[in-house]
């Protein structure tokens, strides 16, 4: 199966390695098919159909594959296979468990702590979504979930603590009104992480956090 | 939190499955291209470069020789913390490869506040594009189920979404 031409891991190959694929238009050329998809796409104008042979096969059917061939995702093969890595990579660290570990120190000081995480919080409240280290999305994702239990309870007292915390005020008040239609119903979990690609310039890995 | 159903469908794991569209099995494959950029799951592209129409090449079974629809669209409009006009229409093209049918012309992203996700999907028609299109007459609040629905599109057979933000304005 090697389609040496390129040095960006194809799809196609690892599709054509799995076994267990019972497709007859499959097994035809599956040499020709990777060597199809990993050589440069030649430029069209506007819309175009491959005529050409099929890259997959067709997958009706055969829905319980997917999962195992989507763990790898489909259009990183572009940015090569290392990047994957990345990904899964642990940063390093020096032990292997957690044990005991419960604040999340985030290299700085008390006090510079607590004013990144106001800061990322009112920043997630205001905008939705943001893209930060995954170290300080999992570390926000507390403090999120507490100024929204705290909108949850509506109450005066409730209402200036949270203006204690989030920078601005405007999001406190546009929170205490939005939280309960939206989060009536939702036990906790008001957060959801999402890893992604590293940060070019130190390789830090990265992370969305976005409300639910 | 016991037991957590992990996926790792990059379409399940952003959302798009919930938000926009029904758990489907990719039945084609096409390339998305702004520019130099290939387009994979929950990359980030800027507005800038995402201005012009991009390069869409599908690549299909041939046996089964039948149009397509593709629509891209943004579930996160306005705002990902309130999407209100949910789900802002960008793009709607019909009956390819038959003829560049640009149903409603390009837009692009313009994401006011926070990281947008932008989603484009492919349908395959079922019948010859012998019925006019219903094309909804605004861009907001738009529904690509509904849209799937009355024109009888049934589940995507691709999807591809990626991420984009408000640039920095340059301040000279």
């Amino acid at each position: 199966m090697a389609c040496s031409s390129s040095t960006a891991w194809s799809m196609a190959t690892l599709k054509a390695a799995l076994p267990s694929v019972p497709s007859p238009v499959f097994n035809k050329s599956p040499n020709s098919a990777a060597c199809n998809s990993s050589s440069s796409k030649p430029r069209k104008m506007g819309l175009s159909l491959r005529s050409s042979k099929p890259l997959l096969p067709h997958y009706s059917g055969l829905s319980a594959l997917c999962p195992l061939l989507s763990a790898f995702p489909s259009g990183l093969e572009n940015s090569g296979f290392d990047s994957l890595f990345r990904i899964i990579d642990n940063g390093g660290k020096f032990f292997a468990m957690r044990h005991g570990r419960k604040v999340p120190k985030l290299n700085r000081p008390p006090d510079q702590r607590r004013a990144l995480l106001r800061g990322l919080t009112t920043q997630l409240l205001k905008h939705g979504r943001i893209k930060t280290t995954r170290a300080r999305a999992s570390a926000v994702r507390k403090y999120v979930d507490k100024m929204i239990t705290l909108a949850k309870e509506g109450s005066l007292h409730k209402r200036r603590q949270a203006l204690g915390f989030i920078y601005e005020k405007q999001i406190v008040h546009a929170l205490f009104a939005e939280v309960p239609d939206r989060y009536g119903e939702r036990n906790g979990g008001y957060t959801r992480i999402i890893r992604t690609l590293p940060r070019r310039g130190d390789n830090a890995p990265m992370a969305y956090i976005e409300l639910v | 939190m016991t037991t957590m159903v992990r996926s790792i469908d990059p379409l399940v794991v952003g959302r798009v499955v919930g938000d926009v569209l029904d758990m489907f099995v990719p039945m084609a494959d096409f390339r998305v291209v702004y520019g130099t950029k290939h387009i994979f799951n929950g990359c980030e592209i800027k507005p800038s470069l995402a201005i012009e129409r991009p390069l869409v090449q599908i690549s299909s079974v041939p046996s089964m020789d039948s149009l397509f629809t593709l629509i891209m669209i943004d579930p996160d409009a306005p705002s990902p913390s309130e999407p209100k006009m949910k789900e802002w229409l960008h793009w709607i093209v019909a009956d390819i490869p038959q003829g560049m049918d640009a149903s409603k012309e390009y837009m692009g992203p313009k994401p006011p506040t926070g990281i947008h996700r932008y989603v484009l999907v492919l349908f395959r028609q079922k019948g010859p594009p012998t019925k006019p299109w219903q094309l909804p007459p605004a861009r907001n609040n738009f529904s690509t189920r509904s849209f799937a629905a009355q024109n009888g599109l049934g589940l995507p057979v691709a999807a591809v979404y990626f991420n984009s933000q408000k640039e920095a304005a340059n301040k000279k």
